[in-house]
């Protein structure tokens, strides 16, 4: 029986001016439900991957295949709009003159019932707790709150692949613990989403299911972020360091400790245990 | 040169009714060559403070000292204040959105142009700038907006940089940039430091405050709550859990509950708690 | 930059500001060609604007608007007024004939011409207070939701409506972005020695060179991520789009609606009728203003 994946892209390949590709052939599978995160350095094609798989550019070789079916200019629009892409810059995504317009406006867009959009509303703004904010205007949100409000007009449009392109790049730490918070959520309580987070915080790929290596367009690993982000050499090569807490295990190592933790607390505790 | 700031109070919109009381008379002391890092929550008055700095904001009450300068409500229509800002540099959060020249080179000698160097001169204090900055002559000629977003922050750092300023201000210097870029940028503003001049950085980053700076000012509601080292600051900061200590520290301060006899204060990087989780072992054998 | 507050809109919950906003744009147009009627007796158009003023002060009041707020919003206006009314009265233009109010020096000065020009100032103030009255009582969402509706009979004509619609919320929407983006360039270039206040010509124009073109690149930069984003969420101006935000007319649009045009049907009767009856002769015998 063929593996149902949710995202499979094949060998895909593109390049902004012909010369160079962003993007070089990469291949990889994304099943339903997971929560994989795409790390790389600047302009290894982590952005175009992403609106290559939105549709906002066109691959210039390979395939995209959404449940097993493969996009095609024929069925394009239906497919890519099972997906849901959430920008880095919290102003300049949010269209709508306060948050409840805001999200509104992907409720316009597909000519959804007038009488049924203030529940809806008010549902998904609930869910990204800024319920209370519904009438506010963006010049008196925080970034956090903005890119917030941006999920929830993603998700109400019930996408089943919610893209994060560096969504929290430019939060303060206080925006940045408000989104992840709701992204883990997300990933907790609907199993049926699918999440791809492009970042460049270790920490942020840290919480998630599967990590994807890319460097200069090319996919060079993938596998759990408990090993990916042990690997130091291949970080290193990206120009990334190594998440806190397994650095400070490599060097408990060096002292001959035997840590193997992924929180702060377990580490104390291995610590503590070694005397 | 140091700045001495002594009760300075500020307000926003005095005469709307969404009046706020920005800066409550703030009263702290930055030194010669220091290296502070100015920290508070979003709305602490941080940016305010430090614009006060360089005459863009002039408080209403209370005084700024800058070597021979004054800001003050009394000072606020001299004209000498433009000089004043060759002596505070000031960079803002996102800089690369003051790019406006044809090409790099032109774009950074703009800052000496207007503090009176002119043609060959002003271009050559440029690239002196562009090269503290890391980018080498191909870049002179290119178009700032063709540059990557790194980049365009680079050549507006060294905007201010060819100034030559005394007292350099970076407000959020790292927001936005990848890990690699953060770094670099930090160790260019460590080797200012080292060359002598007073650094001042506002930031959320409490890494950052715990690895580079030697003195952390805290703000809080526009007043000043916290003057001290970053360890002494992050003991204090147990009550405002929304600020977050580096892990580093949580660390080292979990180790310490459980009997561990570390000097937290002299904790900044992962080798010096190995050094000491060392000793400990040692000691314990 | 946030001391614009002339006509801002201010949230309140008064019978003025609950009033739909197409039915406000339309009878302020009505009110305004009322306000510009032509009466021969001067009588008459004097008394009217007696009561205009009267109503104005009414609706402001209703609406909760500070009246300190139109009178220094006129600002600089005042000097033109005052040096407007000093034409009309000083200037001599065969008035000659016509009785004199008093003398200053040997320059006589009618009472016609103080009528006119304190005409003139009344429809001017009048104009401006009931433009007021529309932009502070009114969301400026709503504006542009009522142009849009405004603008329908253009639809079959292939005028992009929807479009320009969409563009105009957004303009609005990021008016205050803009703001403080304009106030961040202006202060980090001041950082870099530009002097936005003082310097010749030439200077000034160097300094608002590095103002204009980092808005106009970063204006650029947000319309193409803004346009991104857009599409992503599924925005296509020739499909059809529902709305979230629907004007609702209610009772009191019907009332005030009546209650103006009504006063509009009153003021064309005054204008046909005004050359054959005068019914304020007391006011013409005290003043002996001109009429007959």
């Amino acid at each position: 029986m063929r593996n149902m994946s949710k995202l499979e892209i094949k060998n895909l390949t593109f390049s902004y001016d012909n010369k160079i590709n962003v993007i070089d052939d990469i291949s990889f599978k994304v099943e339903k439900g997971q929560f994989v995160s795409i790390i790389g350095h600047n302009g290894s094609g982590k952005s175009t991957l992403a609106k290559l798989i939105v549709g906002l550019l066109d691959k210039n070789n390979g395939q995209i295949f959404f449940d097993n079916e493969e996009i095609t200019k024929k069925n394009m629009v239906r497919l890519q709009s099972k997906t849901a892409l959430v920008f880095q810059n919290p102003d300049n995504q949010f269209i709508g003159a306060t948050v409840e317009d805001d999200i509104a406006f992907g409720l316009e867009n597909i000519n959804f019932p007038h009488e049924k959009m203030q529940e809806e509303i008010e549902r998904f703004a609930k869910e990204v707790g800024m319920f209370e904010y519904l009438n506010k205007e963006p010049s008196n949100l925080s970034g956090g709150q903005k890119q917030r409000v941006a999920i929830a007009g993603a998700l109400i449009l019930h996408p089943e692949i919610l893209i994060l392109d560096e969504a929290t790049s430019m939060l303060d730490p206080k925006g940045k613990a408000t989104v992840r918070r709701v992204i883990d959520r997300l990933h907790q309580e609907k199993k049926d989403l699918t999440i791809i987070a492009i970042t460049h915080d270790i920490d942020e790929a840290m919480l998630s299911d599967e990590v994807l290596v890319l460097s200069r367009g090319k996919l060079i690993k993938k596998g759990s972020p408990k090993i990916v982000l042990r690997d130091e050499e291949t970080l290193r090569s990206l120009r990334l360091d190594m998440p806190f807490v397994y650095r400070l295990e490599k060097g408990l190592k060096s002292l001959g400790i035997k840590a193997k933790a992924e929180t702060v607390d377990q580490l104390v505790e291995d610590i503590w245990a070694s005397k | 040169m140091g700045i001495k700031v002594n009760n300075v109070s500020y307000t926003y919109q005095k005469k709307a009714s969404t009046a706020t009381l920005a800066l409550n008379d703030v009263s702290l002391e930055i030194y010669d060559n220091d290296f502070v890092a100015l920290v508070g929550e979003t709305g602490s008055g941080k940016s305010t403070l430090v614009q006060c700095f360089n005459g863009l904001i002039i408080p209403d009450n209370g005084e700024i000292v800058v070597d021979d300068f004054i800001v003050s409500y009394k000072n606020r229509k001299s004209r000498r204040l433009k000089n004043l800002r060759k002596r505070v540099g000031l960079v803002f959060q996102f800089p690369e959105y003051q790019l406006f020249e044809e090409t790099v080179e032109k774009d950074v000698a703009f800052g000496v142009k207007n503090f009176g160097l002119k043609g060959e001169a002003a271009l050559e204090k440029a690239h002196q700038a562009l090269d503290l900055v890391g980018l080498d002559s191909s870049y002179y000629q290119r178009p700032p907006f063709e540059l990557s977003g790194g980049e365009k922050r680079k050549v507006a750092i060294a905007g201010v940089l060819v100034i030559e300023p005394d007292i350099l201000v970076f407000d959020e210097p790292t927001a936005g940039l990848d890990p690699e870029s953060s770094k670099e940028l930090m160790a260019l503003i460590t080797k200012l430091h080292e060359q002598g001049k007073t650094i001042i950085v506002v930031t959320h980053d409490m890494d950052l405050v715990n690895t580079y700076a030697k003195r952390v000012l805290m703000l809080d509601h526009g007043k000043l709550v916290f003057s001290g080292t970053p360890n002494a600051l992050f003991n204090h900061i147990q009550n405002y859990d929304r600020l977050d200590v580096p892990l580093l520290i949580k660390v080292a301060k979990k180790l310490k509950e459980k009997g561990m006899d570390l000097p937290v204060e002299g904790i900044h990087t992962i080798d010096d708690l190995l050094t000491y989780i060392k000793k400990w072992r040692e000691n314990h054998v | 930059m946030s001391s614009m507050t002339f006509g801002r809109y201010t949230f309140r919950e008064t019978f003025i500001h609950r009033l739909d906003a197409r039915n406000k744009i339309f009878l302020m147009i009505i009110f305004m060609v009322g306000i510009f009627f032509q009466f021969n007796l001067w009588s008459t158009a004097l008394l009217l604007s007696g009561f205009y003023v009267i109503l104005l002060i009414v609706f402001m009041t209703i609406a909760r608007i500070n009246f300190l707020s139109l009178f220094k919003s006129l600002g600089g206006m005042w000097i033109f007024i005052l040096l407007l009314m000093a034409i009309y009265i000083f200037i001599p233009n065969n008035n000659y004939y016509l009785p004199t109010a008093f003398t200053i020096g040997n320059v006589d000065v009618k009472w016609d011409a103080i009528c006119q020009s304190a005409y003139i100032v009344m429809r001017l103030v009048l104009m401006l207070a009931l433009t007021m009255i529309l932009t502070s009582t009114t969301k400026p969402m709503d504006m542009t939701y009522a142009f849009e509706w405004y603008m329908r009979p253009l639809k079959p004509i292939h005028f992009p409506v929807n479009e320009i619609s969409m563009t105009l919320s957004i303009a609005l929407r990021f008016i205050p972005t803009l703001l403080d983006e304009t106030d961040r360039i202006m202060k980090a270039q001041a950082s870099r020695g530009i002097d936005f206040n003082h310097g010749g010509v030439f200077k000034r124009f160097g300094a608002i060179i590095a103002l204009i073109i980092p808005l106009f690149v970063s204006a650029l930069e947000r319309s193409e991520e803004l346009a991104n984003a857009m599409i992503v969420r599924g925005y296509d101006p020739k499909a059809k789009r529902s709305k979230y935000r629907l004007l609702k007319f209610s009772y009191r649009d019907i009332f005030a609606f009546l209650l103006i045009v009504g006063l509009f049907g009153l003021i064309i009767y005054l204008s046909v009728i005004d050359t054959k009856l005068n019914p304020l002769d007391l006011v013409e015998i005290i003043f002996k203003v001109k009429g007959f």
